[in-house]
């Protein structure tokens, strides 16, 4: 249950809390009593007691409404003027992730843990194998020395009793370029300057102290105030969200968007923008190019591996492309990118024709708090309609199978290499590439294991997800 | 009433967003022993969620009882709990 958990059903809790003040009559009192109201005199508490669950709900409305940790100076500023200035806020300027720092519970540190479990037997073969001298016996049973303990591991294999445990730290081991670790007490701390927002922190956490600042407040606001704004949505929408992508559609409209757009009509251009950007540099004696849609991979070559950037594709993303049609047709309307990503808010800040980003969270915390059913909408026909390439992209694999198609008979010629999933390994490879040269001469990076249909902000199983994106394709 | 037990799990909106999204894959999730005996199918929304008294969405009922805040091993553990009852207290695996 990667996705599905208490600790993502209480950051989505606070997020429909947060869209039902601010549409009730007053919003202010209503923002005030969101911890109050999760955690009430006399409930349950999740932690120590119901006032430390309250001071990081707290922090999680601050994030939802669009704030850090770090925006706190001064502990007794209420809720309700942290919404007064999310209100007053004109154009969304910082999209970091974020660590709740009272919320992170400062995971162990030393990897292995001798558990109770722990005989004291003659043998002792812990202590034998350790190649440190890191274990000792105390009161008769095993312990690990942490200054001395390398982490390589030969204790537990070694245990005849399973009694020695490998305890992970879950934000640490997710983050494929090292930007998240410990500060001085023990918690948690994001390096900006490494961090490519791709979320998987956030995912991981079984404490949800990784949030991102929302730009839900933005959105409602905008809708509230009449403006024009337009919806593009994800290819990865597809079974984000029960009925059908029409109904979606129906269901965004009904929310106050004045037209949706599909992104997947961007990324039938991104296929034959990048096609012929593949043909032409190869055909110039280049070694192979890479997609440029995946923004947290946009965000590796920036802060990690910058001798890969010659090799990245100048094509603009889906996102880009929709984003542009949509400002051409009408510069004063407001663009909402919809998607399950959270790298997209970075790739967004430096594209002034996105104005903002949502996660299907977000909206759905949105539909949730207007009582709309999406399954009960009347379908919306598209005004234009995407094809099935551009429709197959949030699916690992799915970028390369739209060029290929669209190659036709050159697609002889292309020798794909995908990446599915960023981590440290493939991190390694992605440098290889670009120093020694690659095995083929198209590569796909997603950093999403799977694609976007496992991105950070999504609602449902991917699997599902999946067989529903599969259905489509085979009608579009 | 039929021989298995039936799931009902809420696709409304609200159930959805908050979880039932990640239960839809629930018959391949299903432990062996359950597999011959349940069925499964999702539901417009059941309507129980405006009252807050019925609990946290999302919701599913098993064999017509009203679950909140299900997971996939809370609706295991209701299914095992409707065949044992029905077993007359014995566990029926």
């Amino acid at each position: 249950m990667r996705y599905d958990n208490q600790a993502n059903r209480i950051r989505k809790e606070v997020l429909v809390r947060v869209a039902k003040a601010f549409m009730s009559d007053r919003p202010e009192t209503a923002i005030d009593r969101v911890p109050l109201e999760m955690r009430p005199k006399g409930g349950d508490a999740s932690r120590c007691c119901i006032y430390k669950d309250r001071e990081v709900l707290k922090h999680r409305t601050m994030a939802a409404l669009g704030f850090s940790v770090e925006d706190e100076t001064d502990e007794l500023t209420p809720l309700r003027d942290y919404f007064d200035s999310a209100l007053q806020r004109e154009v969304v300027k910082d999209t970091g992730l974020t660590v709740i720092d009272i919320a992170c519970t400062a995971c162990l540190k030393g990897s292995y843990l001798v558990t109770n479990a722990c005989r004291g037997c003659l043998g002792r073969a812990c202590q034998t194998n350790c190649p440190k001298g890191a274990i000792d016996f105390v009161d008769g049973l095993a312990v690990i020395n942490p200054e001395l303990c390398v982490n390589c591991g030969l204790c537990l294999k070694a245990c005849p009793y399973n009694a020695i445990v490998r305890t992970p730290i879950p934000c640490e081991e997710s983050c494929p370029v090292k930007a998240i670790s410990k500060d001085e007490s023990g918690r948690e701390v994001i390096d900006q300057e490494k961090c490519i927002s791709c979320g998987q922190c956030v995912i991981v956490c079984p404490f949800a102290a990784i949030q991102e600042r929302s730009q839900m407040i933005d959105v409602l606001k905008t809708l509230k105030d009449g403006r024009k704004i337009m919806a593009l949505i994800a290819p990865s929408i597809v079974g984000q969200f029960p009925g059908d992508l029409e109904q979606i559609a129906a269901a965004l409209e009904q929310l106050g968007f004045a037209g949706v757009e599909e992104v997947a009509t961007g990324a039938d251009e991104t296929v034959r923008l990048e096609a012929a950007e593949w043909k032409e540099r190869t055909q110039a004696g280049a070694p192979f190019m890479t997609t440029s849609c995946c923004p947290a991979y946009i965000e590796v070559v920036k802060k990690h591996l910058p001798e890969l950037a010659k090799f990245v594709s100048h094509t603009p993303s889906p996102m880009a492309i929709s984003a542009r049609r949509v400002k051409a047709a009408d510069f004063e309307a407001a663009t909402v990118f919809i998607g399950p990503c959270m790298a997209k808010r970075t790739e967004a800040l430096d594209n002034p024709n996105v104005d903002y980003v949502l996660t299907f969270e977000e909206l759905g915390a949105m539909l949730i708090a207007t009582g709309i059913d999406v399954q009960t909408c009347a379908p919306k026909a598209f005004e234009h309609s995407a094809q099935s390439g551009g429709r197959g992209f949030p699916v690992s694999g799915g970028v390369t199978e739209a060029i290929r198609a669209h190659l036709g008979d050159e697609a002889n010629r292309l020798n794909p290499v995908v990446f599915n999933g960023l981590d440290s390994k493939s991190l390694n490879r992605l440098k290889m590439a670009a120093t020694r040269g690659c095995e083929g001469n198209f590569i796909e990076v997603m950093c999403c294991e799977g694609g976007c249909q496992s991105g950070p902000g999504v609602l449902c199983n991917p699997v599902v997800a999946g067989r529903k994106l599969t259905e489509l394709l085979a009608v579009s | 009433m039929s021989d298995g037990v039936d799931v009902e799990i809420c696709t409304g909106t609200t159930c959805f967003v908050m979880g039932a999204g990640h239960l839809l894959n629930l018959a391949e999730e299903l432990p062996e022993r359950l597999r011959t005996h349940v069925n499964i199918c999702g539901s417009h929304c059941l309507g129980v969620c405006t009252d807050p008294k019925n609990g946290k969405p999302p919701f599913a009922r098993v064999n017509g009882e009203l679950f909140s805040d299900v997971s996939v091993e809370s609706i295991i553990a209701a299914c095992d709990q409707a065949l044992a009852d029905r077993e007359g207290g014995c566990h029926a695996v």
